[in-house]
């Protein structure tokens, strides 16, 4: 690495880092990330104190008379809501609590909910025990709403059984199992997999993956805006008459590939102290903290490349915005894929596999699968190989491109002519 | 004295286009060198490929006695025809980037960018941002950016475009102090008066060949008539060996009159004549044509008209001129 690569690398980096924009997106990213966090937290809490505190009313119309329960009668049904974290290493559990009150027809249930005196109410028909079938009448039939009502199911079940079977069968009619799920540790024996940890696996590969994502088309971003500002502003041409257009490129990735990483590692610095102080469950492995980095790296240099590639065919800022949306479009694309992949048969479904291994969507979907876990070694290694063989072979073609198109302007190129460049500078 | 830049049937296309055409010349140290032809002659090609910003098809091609290379471009300046420096960026910073790119140390390119933002008279524009100077003041800093680095060999493409009288003067001295300092200057420009007055010798591409190459007094005089021009009241045309006289009618006093000689009749001959006067003979001197005719000339001979295009350009400049007035 000549010292001039390391002259144009410190002014990129250090015109970048000190720019407002940079400042303010380094700085206000985090922040709000943890206003939007704390915010869902406390009205998660809030919700979840209130539901306590104040138990449901609902109404039950028992038309087949096989509840046991008189008219005005009233009986307790709970459902466990969310785990929201974990206590003295077991999950600690939220629960909604409903008192069932019986009515005496349809009509006087219809009037109690119209009064607002019931939130729901569950009419069973005289024929139930033939048929099986029940009407449940609630304020709306969305598709979260139904997260919201009583557990009817087990409910009925502990009603009909009662009295005419041992109370422990009953309990464990109602609830057959609370299974505790096994999974392999580090240490090839198996550790208790619990389920607050779903959560983490959840946020945590989406987190890295959008990391990953806004650090290296931040970074990407930025090599565009320049490279199309220098066109514009015509000082290619007395640049290369000190440097080469090698050492240029070179200068501006690693100039700007270290701003990129100074982002990344702020706010996984910022992330990683929140996971560890809040749930250090959910911290991935270091050797996939250091995987992730490797992608980082080389997911950079394939998308700086490209970018500096086409940025070098472009003449203003404007067209180069436009490669900058493609080439992000394509490296999203595993995120549409997001919940998919983040289950255990998603994750090793041939899309995962065939997104791990395109170089493109390669770094965001690895992203996703590593902090997820489980993804096998050799994997790992050919989507690593891919990439590393693709960031080359495109870092010399888009130097060559970068080469020949720096001191074209306003000029309309075709694929042919480019790929001529490629294969003659 | 050696040369500082050697061409050698030097070649150079784009596709079907032949930019650079068997192009061989020498630019000697210490000299400054005029690089002239009109637009898409080949004279940035040409200059590209001396800085290592091209390579080559064929010829040979020696800079300060190397191949050109990434290690000698610390010794060259270059003032490019696209102008361009980072407009939304301080002067000063500019400058000591430049300064470091050509090799400079951090303390050296800070010092040395002071020295020239005060030759230059830019000082107090020093922590302004580029986009906010006139465009002869980022003119002068261009040529900042181009001499920082103390380079053996100056390339000026168009150095006087957008500058009044004033800074045009100021510029001429700052290249002829780099002469004096042993710079060898290559100067591209569409004032050919300048060539006449600055550089040493000169040579003239079109369509990517060199249609005239040599010292500019040898340019001028070899493309000059066997004419002499006379100041006298005397009638030169019954003299010894003339075969016609123009006469100018509009000078007051003693006329300036044209002469041409007869072919092959010595112009020692016809001075001696002249010494024989009764009337006093108060100039002689041998017709010079001026050397953008010259340009002109050459040109045009291959059934190009560049009249217009040096108009052009000489209407561009004089109105530039006029603004900085």
């Amino acid at each position: 690495m000549s010292p001039r690569t390391w002259v144009i690398a410190k002014r990129e980096f250090l015109s970048t880092v000190t720019r407002k924009a940079y400042l303010f997106t380094l700085v206000l990213v985090p922040l709000w990330v943890s206003f939007s966090f704390s915010m869902g937290s406390m009205s998660t809490a809030f919700l979840s104190e209130s539901g306590k505190q104040t138990p449901r009313l609902v109404g039950v119309v028992d038309g087949a008379g096989i509840l046991g329960l008189a008219p005005g009668e009233r009986d307790t049904l709970t459902r466990e809501t969310a785990i929201v974290a974990r206590e003295e290493g077991e999950d600690s559990k939220k629960s909604r609590v409903f008192i069932a009150e019986t009515f005496p027809s349809l009509e006087s249930a219809q009037q109690a909910f119209q009064k607002n005196e019931i939130s729901n109410f569950l009419v069973v028909p005289a024929d139930y025990l033939a048929s099986g079938k029940l009407d449940e009448y609630r304020r709306s039939g969305g598709l979260f709403s139904r997260s919201t009502s009583p557990p009817w199911g087990p409910w009925l079940r502990g009603r009909l059984l009662r009295g005419r079977v041992d109370p422990t069968i009953v309990a464990r009619v109602q609830e057959p199992a609370e299974t505790s799920t096994h999974v392999p540790d580090d240490h090839g024996g198996f550790k208790i997999f619990h389920a607050a940890d779903e959560v983490g696996s959840f946020l945590v590969p989406f987190g890295f993956a959008m990391l990953m994502f806004t650090t290296v088309f931040t970074s990407a971003g930025y090599l565009l805006q320049g490279l199309g500002e220098e066109k514009e502003s015509r000082i290619l041409e007395s640049l290369l008459s000190s440097v080469t257009a090698d050492e240029l490129m070179r200068g501006k990735l690693l100039g700007l590939g270290g701003a990129g990483l100074l982002m990344g590692l702020t706010w996984g610095t910022i992330g990683l102290s929140v996971i560890v102080a809040m749930a250090p469950v959910f911290l991935p492995p270091p050797s996939t903290l250091a995987l992730l980095f490797v992608y980082f790296v080389l997911g950079y240099i394939l998308f700086g490349a490209l970018a500096l590639g086409l940025g070098s065919l472009v003449n203003s800022y404007q067209e180069s915005t436009t490669i900058s949306a493609i080439l992000s479009g394509t490296a999203a694309l595993p995120m549409l894929f997001g919940l998919s992949f983040l289950t255990e048969q998603g994750a090793s479904h041939p899309v995962a596999r065939a997104l791990s291994l395109f170089p493109l969507t390669a770094p965001i979907s690895m992203a996703m699968r590593l902090s997820q876990g489980s993804v096998p070694w050799w994997e790992i290694a050919l989507s690593l190989g891919i990439l590393a063989l693709a960031g080359w072979f495109v870092l010399r073609a888009a130097s060559r491109v970068f080469r020949v198109a720096l001191l074209l302007y306003g000029k309309t190129w075709n694929l042919p002519e480019i790929l001529r460049w490629v294969r003659q500078a | 004295m050696s040369a500082v830049l050697l061409a050698e049937s030097v070649h150079k296309s784009y596709g079907d286009f032949v930019a650079v055409n068997d192009v061989s010349l020498e630019v000697r140290a210490g000299e400054i060198f005029a690089l002239l032809g009109p637009n898409g002659a080949g004279k940035t090609t040409f200059l590209r490929m001396a800085l290592d910003i091209l390579k080559p098809d064929s010829g040979r091609l020696e800079v300060l006695g190397a191949a050109p290379s990434t290690e000698l471009k610390s010794r060259i300046g270059y003032l490019p025809e696209e102008r361009g420096l980072y407009r939304k960026q301080k002067v000063r910073p500019v400058l000591e980037y430049f300064g470091r790119l050509k090799g400079l140390k951090d303390a050296q390119a800070r010092e040395r960018a002071a020295t020239l933002l005060a030759r230059l008279g830019l000082s107090e524009w020093a922590d302004r941002k580029i986009g906010e100077l006139s465009k002869g003041m980022q003119q002068k800093v261009q040529v900042c950016a181009a001499i920082i680095g103390r380079p053996e060999l100056l390339v000026l493409d168009e150095p006087f475009s957008g500058l009044d009288p004033v800074n045009t003067r100021l510029l001429e001295e700052v290249i002829e102090e780099e002469r004096k300092s042993g710079v060898t200057v290559i100067l591209c420009t569409h004032q050919i008066s300048k060539v006449e007055e600055f550089c040493d010798r000169a040579c003239v591409l079109h369509k990517g060949h060199v249609v005239l190459y040599g010292g500019v007094d040898e340019l001028i005089r070899s493309h000059s008539s066997e004419a002499y021009v006379v100041r006298t009241r005397a009638s030169l045309e019954g003299l010894p060996g003339v075969a016609s006289v123009e006469r100018d009618g509009l000078e007051t006093g003693a006329p300036l009159q044209r002469v041409v000689l007869q072919q092959g009749f010595a112009a020692n001959d016809f001075l001696a004549a002249l010494g024989r006067l009764t009337e006093p003979v108060e100039s002689f001197s041998r017709e010079r044509l001026p050397l953008e005719e010259i340009f002109i000339q050459v040109v045009e001979s291959s059934g190009e008209s560049v009249r217009d295009l040096l108009a052009e350009g000489k209407r561009a400049e004089l109105i530039e001129q006029a603004k900085g007035a």
